[in-house]
């Protein structure tokens, strides 16, 4: 059964398992969206990969939603495929720190 | 469409996106998920996205795994194989790092977004020019956001000193907007996430000003990383 704090917010049909690890709002599928937009393996130094010289698809790295924030702004979000020189985006030049436990 | 790194194969019968043909590439040891995308509208969707998310789940439910960045194009399985190939070690150590570990999210936002006044404003002396003005009101701005900062960051020591033995990992975004006094990406053995959840949940309600949300467990996402593009910069 879908959490009823994210009715509206998560289309139908989708899994418990999503619905338990975003328990607060729209906010948390956005920021899962975040991940998944800019974290990951990169296995590829390039933004983009080609076969026979002829680009695919741009990876969109952060260009396509660079921040929660921005995220939150928008209904739904929706990744569009760049053009292959598309530039390089930035993750908002925040601080970042990070340690080991 | 490259979804995920693992060491165990698609079980029979799971789709890729949007039906398509879950393909697995890759060697005994580890190999890629991926989607075979026979499809000529290659423009993405929401619902694309939560399928991915979908697919690296269940792979990181049968064993380690290094979830993809989205979307991740490849040419072909030969691209693919090769890529892993060159990548083998740097992905094996990414895996033995992950495994048995989720990804927790803390999020603290500001309940008031706005950087108001500082707390200890200046004496101002002079006439109020319009240059005096906003030169004031830069400074005053200015004060707010490093007030702000240093509010952040004492949350991302608490963190860390309450979850010390508990982290594998965390890496902490101290103010990465406006809106947000600190995001952090927690390493946590999956059995502990439901303990340190609670331990985040409780440390979360002393902090002043900010509302502190959790969320998780999922894949991790944050730790998924190799070589050189190995995480944020290291601490100070």
């Amino acid at each position: 059964m879908q959490h009823p704090s994210l009715a509206g917010a998560l289309p139908e049909g989708r899994t418990e398992s999503l619905a338990k690890a975003l328990p607060d709002t729209r906010f948390s599928l956005l920021e899962l969206a975040d991940r998944m937009l800019s974290r990951g393996v990169v296995l590829a130094g390039e933004a983009t990969i080609s076969v026979a010289g002829v680009d695919l698809i741009y990876l969109g790295l952060n260009v396509v939603l660079s921040a929660v924030e921005t995220m939150q702004e928008r209904a739904t979000p929706v990744p569009q495929p760049l053009p292959p020189q598309g530039e390089k985006g930035s993750s908002g030049g925040s601080e970042q720190v990070r340690s080991t436990g | 469409m490259l979804h995920v790194i693992a060491s165990t194969r698609p079980p029979a019968g799971r789709a890729g996106l949007r039906g398509q043909p879950l393909r697995w590439v890759g060697t005994a040891d580890a190999g890629g998920w991926a989607t075979v995308w026979n499809s000529p509208d290659t423009r993405l969707k929401a619902d694309d996205l939560l399928d991915h998310h979908a697919i690296v789940e269940a792979a990181c439910a049968l064993s380690p795994c290094l979830p993809v960045r989205f979307p991740t194009w490849v040419g072909d399985d030969a691209t693919l194989a090769g890529l892993l190939s060159q990548r083998r070690a740097d992905l094996e150590a990414a895996m033995q790092r992950v495994r048995d570990r989720v990804e927790l999210a803390v999020t603290a936002l500001w309940t008031d977004p706005e950087e108001t006044t500082p707390s200890t404003p200046r004496e101002r002396t002079g006439p109020a020019t319009p240059g005096r003005r906003y030169l004031q009101e830069r400074q005053s701005a200015w004060r707010a956001r490093a007030e702000r900062r240093q509010v952040g960051a004492a949350m991302a020591r608490a963190l860390d000193e309450e979850l010390n033995a508990l982290v594998a990992d965390a890496r902490h975004a101290v103010c990465p907007t406006a809106r947000v006094a600190l995001s952090s990406a927690l390493l946590v053995p999956t059995g502990r996430a439901a303990d340190v959840r609670e331990r985040i949940v409780k440390l979360g309600t002393g902090w002043p000003g900010v509302q502190t949300i959790v969320n998780g467990p999922w894949p991790p996402y944050t730790f998924a990383t190799i070589g050189e593009d190995d995480g944020l910069a290291p601490a100070p």
